[in-house]
């Protein structure tokens, strides 16, 4: 019995393109984490496959300018010990266990856009474009964008791309246990003190990353920002926004197995008051750079 | 075990040679697992085998209203598909009360999500799983039975025949109503745990040319298997012919009959192997699960400390089928009162059906969930005493001779105050400090607690747990222990048991008891099958007792035989004939005796001779069914440990750390002492695992965490170090002195871990696990059975109350009464 | 048809396999542990474990969630510590599949092996070949790994019957042995 779906393994981006363009709705295929076991239990039919991994171009990662480009088949492991990209990196080293690590991939992650991926969840608070490529060319979508709209069935993913850390910047989780637990809430932080701002994603809690822009707001207002510094009880109120936010927010996801709703808006306040006790500490919050 | 792919491990084969009780050998079978060519039931193949999955109804309850699997037969690549009405034997199968049917028949019910309703064998696993979809299958949804106290009303309408009291228990022991200045009144939850046995089930069947059939298995209880498969099959037992397959973890999980029967009918049906084995979801929704608990006590004491009463009401929920329900709750009943001396005590348990999955045995069976009860209020009397919870714990244990709740006096040793006192003497571990990496804060790296937030607290669980089979039951384990000579002319023992090593390490106990009785280096086990009589079960913590009491039995027979050969050839006077170990010794492969001036070669005795072929079966002191009043000699023998557990929690989050665990264990003698220490550091993690994070979460009948995703194991990150202090009292009665020791720990961890937080945060914690919401969030008042200063049962002169629904009527609603295999009366303790 | 009944069906055992229309297979060459292998008309979607398991016979690399989160089936992949159960097996034609039996020729498995036998860290050894790869990639990497970060590198490693204590005690005695303590 053979079927008419078969395996590409495309060498090239452009090869890659041609392929795609001859087998709409084909499967891209990155690590596989999320589509192999998926496979399997039907929850995915199988269709033409286009693994990803031979593009050696989609697996680069540098800076540039101001930017930070990650290919879209980099790994977390490729990340987590990245220099130029603290917060990417702590997400990075956040995620499941090393065998997870070293084969998802971030074009994965955005292919997945799992409410609960870590991934999703900085790069919201990085307000990160998401280079898309298709027959016609590439095109950069910013990551709101590219959620709510995702690609086109001729496009892939191609890159993320970041702007180069202006001040201190995390990414705080808490699972189901010590380590290798899929996030019950999560907290980005990232704070601009060029443009003396900070954004701040809340991922796990709804089904899609949360962003909390009057929280932010607060920050941006009260922050001494010629030092970095948050007063002591602006963090705490900080905390207070993001949970509301939290609670507020659209899609809120219910009580599950892993915690009621009602400790996870708890949960992200608590992660962004610390978030902010570490990247918004004045000169100590330097140490924010490496977490 | 030492296959051809193993790796040579440098000195393992000399050590395990020379190694005799009480030395810590390596496993015989560790260079075959560590190179990965030790044969799981999983990894039997065999040519032309075929492969069979399970059709599972998605319902907690639901009438089967047609199957018609026409289509499925029709496709290519598939060879057989069998339902209830392929089943030529008795229609339902259970290791206590035969209630389960082997598929939920036509125009019969489906009582839980995963009861088998078909089974399909095809060519390959993939087509056998698109076959299943091809089976029609029409359900009539019934309401389901979920909630447990519902099924014990009496008004509620049975779900099976046999109602839907599985057993119900009193337990009166002195002045029932006798109470105390100071009492202490709650109720708490444990929810439902899984063994989570790593390799999943499975079987290799085979037919025979006699019209039987074999399986190549994992299991804990070959004989157990055997005689379920025989009854359903329509065969005699000796054409029902069981060998273990590797077994890849066990923990109660696999007492039960899963896919033994199934297997077997599409071998006997297709006349090819059949390879039948689950998936990890399928696994989860196959066996039985350790019982979820509703437990309300009241504690009274006098001002001074001393126990006067314990009143306790249990309800378990023991899901759609009897599994071994009836014995876990008579544990759980009797060992309500915990490891002290209570005068006065009253307990009430009941174990009802639902559609709910069946819960059965696992490692504790019934004792852990009493535990987590009993210790939470003895440290609730502390606080309301003024006392500190080790004084009060020492001041009640139990020991020798005391009187257990059920009338029976405590048979020695039993070192209570030993273990609690050495745990609380063990040192401290450090505080955690700033410079404590997040890594090893709550939450770890990812959450960055903060210091400042984290506060560190001590609990202590104490515990006590039966060890091998209850209530009258009559407990055997078989051994043969052959002496031959093997290709080279050297002599070598076999020893032969249906003990299932699960990954105990029985196999490793057995060879160094017949090194040290034979005297011999040159020990081989042969695979556990039902060629040769039962061991019992591997559970209830009972195989070094007693399949390594029959294995010592039959080596002590072995040397008998051939001290006796030695003598008979010396030609002696009779009287020192008859007992020639006063002047014969057998050891080194060698029997000499310096005083009648012998010395003979083993291998000389074995080659004049031939060979010695002993079979000896063991038996424990018997025990006693319980009166009305739950009074009776009902448990042999006991052990206790106690835990003290030392925990971080982030205040904020409420996420918890583990930090450090002591153990001391009432172990009698240890003969391996690497093997415990590996015991009771799994059985701890186990326990550790309930305390804070492993549920299966039932939902209306759904079990809604069916794979590793979300039904959260420890890791590595998640077990602190264990620090073991053995407490080494022979029991008498024993074989060398040893006890059980697997399971009295997975006990005591839970609840000393739910005492720490309770330490840490000052919360009364009620129910297990606890999840982070329940430090950090306003209580959740579901939780109480009863509200705490309310008695569920009404005063005055208890009348014993036993309703057992267990009759042994038919299962299935019109298909007349079966028969049954002659089942044994329930087994009082497990894994 | 699939069963009349369309009630939500928890669990793959439950679950209704895809139309019945042929499933797509395809043919290609693994490499494992220095031999290759041909595989002939495998389902399209098959993970890497499956194949080693079900259809090269290669049993060394065990399963027991397929879904990536026991570490049961780790093999190195071109060298790489992954789960086998979410590599798409036709994808990893070109590379090179190590599992524990490839790992022999190498010193510091066999020590590994070595010590998990002495010191107890294997009970019912289910989990024992992933875990002997992941300590072994483990060591390679990072031979100084302190209890903590081991136990962190191994979280991706479930074992139920150890409680892990005597396999942290075999990884602290291979690290003792190497630094010749
Ligand atoms: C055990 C386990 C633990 C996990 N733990 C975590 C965790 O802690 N945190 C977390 O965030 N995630 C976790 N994940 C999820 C997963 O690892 C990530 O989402 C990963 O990034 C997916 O990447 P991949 O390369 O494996 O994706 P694949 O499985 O290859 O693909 C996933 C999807 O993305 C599509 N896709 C792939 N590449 C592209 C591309 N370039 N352009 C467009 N679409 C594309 C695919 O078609 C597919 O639909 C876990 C997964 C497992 C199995
Ligand atoms: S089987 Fe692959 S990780 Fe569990
Ligand atoms: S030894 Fe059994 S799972 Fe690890």
């Amino acid at each position: 019995m053979t079927g008419v779906a078969t395996m590409r393994r495309p060498r090239s981006l452009s090869e890659a393109i041609d392929t795609l363009a001859a087998s709409p709705g084909a499967d891209l295929l990155a690590g596989g984490t999320d589509l192999v076991p998926a496979l399997r239990t039907g929850a995915r039919p199988v269709r033409e496959m286009i693994s990803l991994r031979r593009i050696v171009e989609l697996r680069a990662r540098g800076a540039a300018g101001d930017w930070l480009t990650i290919g879209a088949c980099a790994t977390y492991a490729d990340l987590a010990g990245w220099s130029l990209a603290p917060g990417l990196a702590a997400t990075a080293r956040s995620v499941g266990s090393p065998q997870i690590r070293n084969t998802g991939t971030v074009g994965g992650a955005l292919g997945t856009a799992s409410p609960r991926g870590d991934l999703l969840t900085f790069l919201v608070a990085a307000d990160a474009g998401v280079v898309v490529t298709g027959p016609v060319g590439q095109r950069q979508l910013g990551i709101g964008r590219f959620l709510a709209d995702r690609h086109g069935p001729d496009e892939l993913v191609t890159a993320v791309k970041l702007a180069r850390p202006c001040g201190p910047q995390t990414y705080l989780k808490i699972g189901a246990r010590q380590t290798a637990s899929i996030p019950v809430a999560s907290c980005a932080l990232v704070v601009d003190r060029v443009r003396r701002l900070v954004r701040c994603a809340i991922g796990g809690v709804a089904s899609r990353p949360v962003r909390a822009l009057a929280a932010e707001d607060h920050v941006a207002e009260t922050a001494d920002w010629s030092t970095g510094a948050l007063p002591p009880d602006a963090a705490h109120r900080f905390g207070e926004l993001v949970a509301e936010a939290v609670t507020t927010a659209p899609d809120v996801a219910g009580d599950d197995v892993y915690a009621p709703a009602a400790y996870r808006s708890h949960a992200a306040g608590v992660l962004a008051r610390r978030a902010a006790a570490r990247c918004l500490a004045g000169a100590r919050g330097a140490d924010a750079r490496r977490p | 075990m030492t296959g051809p792919g193993a790796w040579p491990v440098p000195g393992a084969d000399r050590a395990l040679e020379r190694a005799r009780i009480g030395r810590s050998a390596p496993r015989p079978d560790g260079p075959a697992k560590v190179a990965g060519t030790f044969p799981y039931a999983n990894d039997l193949r065999v040519p032309g085998m075929l492969h069979a999955r399970t059709l599972r109804s998605p319902h907690p309850h639901a009438r089967v209203r047609r199957i018609d699997a026409t289509a499925a037969r029709a496709m290519p690549g598939v060879a057989a598909v069998v339902t209830a009405a392929d089943v030529p034997g008795v229609p339902t199968y259970g290791l206590i009360h035969p209630d389960q049917p082997v598929f939920a028949p036509v125009g019969g019910v489906a009582r839980y999500v995963g009861e088998p309703v078909a089974a399909v064998a095809a060519v390959d696993g993939r087509t056998a799983r698109r076959a299943l979809a091809a089976i029609e299958v029409e359900y009539e949804p019934l309401e389901p039975l979920t909630d447990p106290r519902r099924a014990a009303d009496p008004r509620t309408p049975p779900i099976h025949p046999n109602g839907n009291i599985y057993r119900e228990l009193t337990l009166r022991h002195g002045d029932p109503g006798a109470r105390g200045p100071v009492e202490v009144v709650d109720s708490y939850l444990v929810g439902q745990q899984d063994q989570a046995f790593l390799a999943c089930e499975a079987a290799l069947a085979l037919p025979a040319a006699d019209g039987g059939v074999d399986l190549m298995l994992a299991t804990q209880w070959l004989h157990s298997d055997r005689d379920q498969m025989a009854a359903c099959l329509g065969l005699p037992e000796e054409k029902v012919r069981l060998t273990l397959a590797g077994v890849g973890g066990a923990f109660g999980g696999r007492e039960d009959v899963t896919l033994q029967i199934h297997g077997a009918l599409l071998a006997l049906a297709t006349g090819s192997p059949v390879r039948i084995a689950y998936d990890r979801e399928e696994s989860f929704l196959a066996h039985p699960h350790r019982h979820p608990a509703r437990m309300w006590f009241r504690h009274s004491a006098t001002r001074d400390g001393d126990l006067i009463a314990v009143a306790a009401r249990i309800v378990m929920d023991g899901g759609a089928y009897a599994s071994s329900s009836p014995a876990v709750i008579a544990n759980a009943v009797t060992h309500a009162a915990g490891p002290y001396r209570v005068p006065n005590v009253r307990v009430d348990g009941v174990v009802v059906r639902t559609n709910n999955p069946p819960c059965g045995a696992m490692r504790g069976f019934g004792v852990p969930q009493v535990t987590i009860g009993h210790e939470a209020q003895m440290d609730r009397l502390a606080t309301a005493l003024g006392m500190d919870p080790v004084a009060l714990r020492l001041r009640n244990a139990i020991g020798p001779g005391d009187l257990l709740p059920t009338g029976q006096a405590v048979p020695p040793p039993l070192p209570v105050r030993e273990v609690i006192e050495a745990v609380a003497a063990a040192p401290a571990p450090p505080p955690a400090t700033a410079a404590t990496p997040a890594r090893d804060r709550p939450g770890g790296r990812g959450a960055q607690a903060d210091p400042a937030r984290i506060r560190r607290g001590t609990g202590y669980g104490v515990g006590v747990k039966n060890l091998m089979f209850s209530e009258g039951f009559d407990d055997s384990a078989t051994a043969r222990v052959v002496l031959e000579l093997d290709r080279d002319g050297q002599p070598r023992a076999v020893v032969h048991t249906a003990c299932a090593e699960v990954g105990q390490g029985f196999v490793t106990i057995a060879g160094q008891i017949a090194r040290t009785e034979l005297g011999l280096d040159a020990v081989v086990l042969a695979p556990a099958d039902t060629a040769v009589a039962s061991a019992g079960s591997t559970s209830a913590s009972r195989q070094t007792w007693m399949s390594g009491g029959a294995v010592r039995k039959a080596s002590v027979a072995a040397v008998d035989e051939v001290l006796r050969r030695v003598a008979a050839s010396l030609r002696l006077p009779p009287a020192a004939a008859a007992t020639p170990r006063r002047l014969l010794t057998l050891a080194d492969g060698a029997v000499t005796g310096p005083e009648a001036g012998v010395s003979v070669g083993l291998a000389d005795v074995l080659a004049a001779g031939g060979p010695v072929d002993v079979t000896e079966t063991f038996r424990h002191r018997p025990t006693h069914p319980m009166d009305a009043f739950g009074q009776g000699d009902c448990h042999v023998a006991y052990a206790c440990a106690a835990h003290r557990a030392v925990v971080d929690v982030d205040l904020d989050t409420g996420l918890v750390r583990v930090v450090e665990l002591t153990l001391a264990q009432d172990v009698g003698t240890m003969l391996n002492p690497l093997s415990v220490l590996g015991q009771v550091e799994g059985g701890t993690a186990q326990g550790l695992g309930l305390a804070l994070m492993e549920e299966l979460v039932v939902t209306d009948g759904m079990v809604i965490n069916t794979t590793f995703h979300d039904y959260l194991l420890p890791t590595a990150a998640d077990v602190p170090p264990l620090r073991l202090i053995p407490i080494e009292q022979p029991a008498p009665e024993a074989p060398y002195g040893v006890k059980g020791i697997g399971e009295a720990p997975t006990g005591t961890a839970t609840p000393a871990i739910v005492a720490a937080i309770r330490d840490a945060v000052g919360r009364d914690l009620r129910r297990v696990p606890v999840r982070p919401a329940d430090l950090v969030l306003p209580p959740d008042p579901t939780v109480y059975l009863a509200p705490p200063d309310e008695d569920p049962e009404p005063q005055g002169p208890a009348e014993p109350a036993a309703r057992d629904g267990m009759g042994l009527s038919d299962a299935t609603p019109g298909a007349g009464t079966p028969p049954g295999p002659d089942q044994p009366p329930a087994p009082g303790a497990s894994p | 048809m699939p069963a009349t009944d369309t009630g939500s069906t928890p669990g793959a055992a439950l679950e209704l396999a895809p139309g019945l229309a042929p499933e797509p297979t395809v043919s290609y060459q693994l490499r494992v542990d220095g031999a290759r292998h041909q595989v002939h008309g495998a389902w399209l979607g098959a993970s890497l474990l499956s194949v080693l398991r079900d259809t090269l016979d290669l049993t060394t690399v065990k399963d027991a969630c397929e879904q990536g989160r026991c570490g049961s089936c780790s093999v190195l992949l071109d060298g790489r510590l992954v789960a086998s159960c979410t590599v798409l097996a036709a994808d990893a034609e070109d590379a090179e599949v190590t599992s524990v039996a490839g790992l022999r020729p190498s010193g510091p498995a066999r020590a590994v092996a070595a010590a998990f036998v002495r010191e107890g860290a294997v009970q019912c050894g289910y989990c024992t070949p992933g875990m002997v790869v992941a300590v072994t990639d483990l060591l390679a990497r990072r031979p100084d790994a302190d209890d903590g970060e081991v136990r962190e590198a191994l979280s991706g490693n479930i074992c139920r019957c150890t409680g892990y204590g005597r396999i942290l005690a075999a990884v602290r005695a291979v690290q003792d042995e190497r630094a010749g303590r």
